[in-house]
């Protein structure tokens, strides 16, 4: 047939050809592909002599017992396990996964233990969870296989992981594929939950679901709900859509957060950033002002004692308008000395007719401007002297009078307010001295509910690590900080049994990208390693990103993220590739080689794990 | 056992990726026999020569073939051939992508021979004005349509050296490195199929 031209074809993406590239396949093949050795030469030779002897025999016994099927799989793997991967290659646990469960804890027995509870199903039960989760059992939710609701009591098995060694160890898949882009999951708590009765496995009744009001790691709303799905090992979103079996009523799922736990201690405390900004002392402080404004007013009003006319000195009779000046209003009449600063005083101004006299003060009662206004030419011309009031006679007598009535009480009134004066500051110096002792005290008191709440918080932890231990038979819950501090409750309506999840999908990281190949050193020799899974860890965020092998050739990290590498070999050893190792991958490599340090002994539990990756 | 660092100055994808896509320096030559001889004796060490040449093998095989999802399949068996392989593998001092080239030639030719695919030869029209101008017949409607006409009636060898070479953009020097030839033999080559193609192109012009 003649070649076909196409013009313009449609290209095929990158995209698409990088996703149907899948290198395990090809090794795997690569091991089925190899010689088998019934067709080597030396098997031949040797089958050529004993063949012949051996031929009645063995038809005998293969026309007795032919091979299963499955024992021809059985031995079709076990060839691709021996050929495919090199002796001296180190295996990360589960590498041949693809016949192993969905779930499968790399470390067996290092994984959290099920705390188990015993529930009859005719009464229903509500369990309290030793992380304070409450399980609400309503009564005959529990049936059989064909769904008829099983009698009497059953076993009912809770789990919940909260911190990323509990996860990691648990074999359970973090990663959540949809519309062909792979995510990693940050949780706020995951949780799985089984039941057995006499070792058969119960199921639930879909319209009388479980409630589940799961302590959370986090109160941030972002998180979603997922089941996971064993067969196609993925996870099911459940968040708001359609309604699909495993929620209940109408809605898929009912988040609630509550309960919202804060460490207070039981005294209300307030406090002042200084003695100064205390009510007390403001408001004192205030009146030892005012007191200080009476006293100042008071002596502003000190009565001004009346001056004897001077008969040597020229005055002028002035006839002043009495509610202008009224100081003087009850002087039949007052004169003004010209006072001896006025130089410019001519006493020919007294034979002169002035158009405008007006007179200005200068000190009340004390002294005065006298403006004196001729017209000339049209305009006017003003001589001022200086004044001062004077008295003369009678008048003069009953100003002394006045005065000395006024004196008095003058300076009664400015005792008494001094005498005020000296209260208030007394007060606010009393004041300020409370104040500096209440301030004290009251520092005292926030360091000690300082030191209450921090010791209260550390309790929790602890009372939750002793609680896990008890129940567990092993420590399984890991503190470091608020990691392990409960901040919201969550409520599920669980309609089946399974694993479920509070997550937060987040893209891979992809900052910088490699194609990424692993050793690691035992022994002063180096191994390749040959992991399914290969466990980015960010430890500033807590979160984990697990590669697979297939995915290894674009290895995306954050360089700016505190990064480290985790493998979990097949013997439960760990090979690690740390945070200090990161920094020194050059720029821009396109292809790196991780030499990793291989752990001595095994990870017996997630606070060892705890301890490897977070320090 | 010796350890295998590929990060290099000049590393193997970046230059896969640039504008030179087969030719490297002697370091990058050599940088890349680590890996295939790291692969010789650990098939998971292989994983980056796949990563770095599945896309172009790839390509390679589906402009010959009609059939996305059989090329794909090609491009496997390529691979696996390749690994299968590669303890016979022999450097001769030409870029590894050579001889995944000339295995993915024979797996299309055995697809094509089993009647598994059809062959095609798939242009850009781009592709052909430049042609065109480079035989020196101007591109014309008519010229466009009779080169539809006269590719298919060229002998396989003639055709490939022609998509190598003019469609491709392949040097002499990389197809005669996967043809395992020298670079003045593909040379000859190459004149002698676009000598065939012009004779046949005046054969069908009308006089």
């Amino acid at each position: 047939m003649k070649p076909k031209i196409i013009i313009d074809r449609e290209p095929v993406s990158s995209e698409e050809i990088q996703s149907r590239k899948d290198f395990r396949k090809v090794v795997s093949q690569v091991a089925l592909m190899q010689k088998p050795f019934f067709k080597s030469t030396w098997f031949i030779s040797s089958a050529v002599i004993t063949g012949t002897m051996a031929a009645i025999a063995v038809v005998a016994i293969f026309a007795a017992h032919p091979p299963t099927e499955d024992q021809q799989e059985e031995a079709l793997i076990s060839e691709v396990k021996s050929d495919s991967i090199p002796a001296n290659a180190l295996l990360g646990s589960g590498y041949y996964s693809e016949d192993s469960p969905c779930i499968k804890p790399p470390v067996p027995g290092a994984e959290l233990q099920a705390s188990t509870y015993t529930v009859d199903n005719q009464k229903g039960a509500v369990l309290k969870h030793s992380t304070g989760t409450e399980i609400r059992i309503p009564a005959n939710s529990l049936t059989d296989e064909s769904g008829k609701v099983i009698q009497g009591k059953a076993e009912l098995q809770y789990r919940e992981y909260h911190t990323v060694p509990e996860i990691l160890l648990s074999g359970i898949p973090m990663t959540y594929d949809s519309a062909g882009t792979r995510y990693a999951f940050e949780t706020a708590g995951m949780f799985d939950i089984h039941c057995v009765q006499n070792g058969k496995k119960v199921y639930l009744d879909e319209k009388k679901p479980i409630s589940v009001k799961m302590q959370s790691t986090s109160a941030e709303g972002r998180f979603n709900f997922y089941e996971l799905d064993t067969a196609a090992r993925n996870w099911v979103y459940l968040g708001k859509g359609k309604n699909e079996a495993i929620v209940n009523e109408n809605e898929d799922v009912k988040e609630v957060i509550t309960d919202v736990k804060e460490v207070n201690t039981n005294e209300e405390i307030t406090t002042h950033h200084s003695v100064q900004s205390h009510p007390e002392v403001i408001k004192k402080t205030g009146m030892v002002e005012q007191a200080k404004k009476e006293v100042a007013k008071t002596e502003e009003s000190k009565p001004v004692e009346p001056r004897k006319l001077n008969p040597d000195k020229y005055n002028f009779l002035v006839n002043v308008d009495p509610e202008e000046f009224p100081e003087m209003a009850s002087f039949k009449s007052t004169r003004f000395e010209v006072g001896e600063e006025s130089k410019n005083f001519d006493r020919t101004w007294f034979s002169k007719t002035w158009n405008d006299v007006r007179l200005r003060e200068k000190s009340k009662g004390i002294s005065y401007y006298l403006d004196l206004t001729v017209i000339q030419n049209g305009k006017p011309n003003t001589s001022t002297v200086v004044v001062y009031p004077a008295f003369d006679g009678k008048d003069y007598e009953m100003a002394r009078k006045r005065f000395d009535q006024q004196f008095t009480t003058y300076e009664k009134t400015l005792s008494d307010k001094k005498a005020d004066l000296a209260k208030k500051e007394a007060e606010l110096k009393a004041e300020i001295k409370k104040q500096e002792i209440e301030f004290a005290r009251q520092e005292m008191a926030r360091k000690e509910a300082e030191k209450e709440r921090e010791r209260i918080r550390k309790q929790q932890i602890a009372d939750a690590n002793r609680i896990s231990t008890n129940s567990y038979g092993q420590m399984v819950l890991i503190s470091t900080g608020n990691q392990v501090r409960m901040m919201a409750a969550r409520t599920f309506s669980v309609a089946k049994f399974g694993t479920f999840n509070c997550d937060s999908p987040h893209k891979f990281p992809s900052e910088r990208v490699l194609s990424a190949t692993f050793s690691g050193k035992t022994e002063g020799e180096e191994h390749p390693i040959v992991a399914m899974e290969t466990f980015l860890v960010n430890r500033k965020t807590k979160m984990y990103y697990p590669y697979s092998s297939s995915m290894l050739n674009q290895f995306g990290y954050n360089p700016k993220g505190d990064n480290m590498i985790l493998i979990i070999l097949a013997d439960g050893k760990t090979a690690v590739f740390s945070a200090e190792d990161f920094q020194k991958i050059p720029n821009e490599v396109p292809m790196y080689h991780f030499t990793m340090r291989i752990s001595d002994a095994p990870v017996r539990d997630a606070s060892e794990l705890e301890k490897l990756i977070f320090g | 056992m010796r350890a295998f660092i590929i990060e290099s100055k000049q590393p193997l994808i970046s230059m896969l990726e640039t504008g030179s896509r087969y030719h490297k320096t002697e370091r990058q030559l050599q940088d890349e026999l680590q890996v295939v001889e790291a692969a010789k004796r650990d098939p998971a060490r292989f994983e980056p020569l796949y990563n770095a040449y599945y896309e172009q093998i790839f390509r390679y095989i589906h402009q010959r073939i009609d059939d996305k999802d059989t090329a794909f399949d090609l491009c496997s068996q390529v691979f696996l051939k390749a690994l299968t392989n590669i303890g016979k593998y022999q450097f001769r001092g030409v870029p590894f992508a050579s001889w995944l080239y000339r295995i993915a030639q024979n797996e299309v030719y055995e697809a094509l021979r089993s009647h598994q695919t059809r062959r095609v030869v798939s242009i850009e029209t781009r592709q052909v004005s430049e042609f065109l101008e480079e035989i020196e017949e101007g591109h014309s409607e008519e010229m466009f349509r009779l080169l539809e006409k006269v590719l298919p009636e060229l002998p396989e060898e003639d055709l490939q050296m022609i998509e190598w070479r003019f469609f491709e953009k392949r040097s002499f020097r990389e197809i005669g490195d996967i043809l395992g030839i020298t670079e003045n033999n593909a040379k000859v080559k190459g004149h002698r199929s676009l000598e065939k193609l012009k004779k046949m192109f005046k054969t069908y012009i009308p006089k």
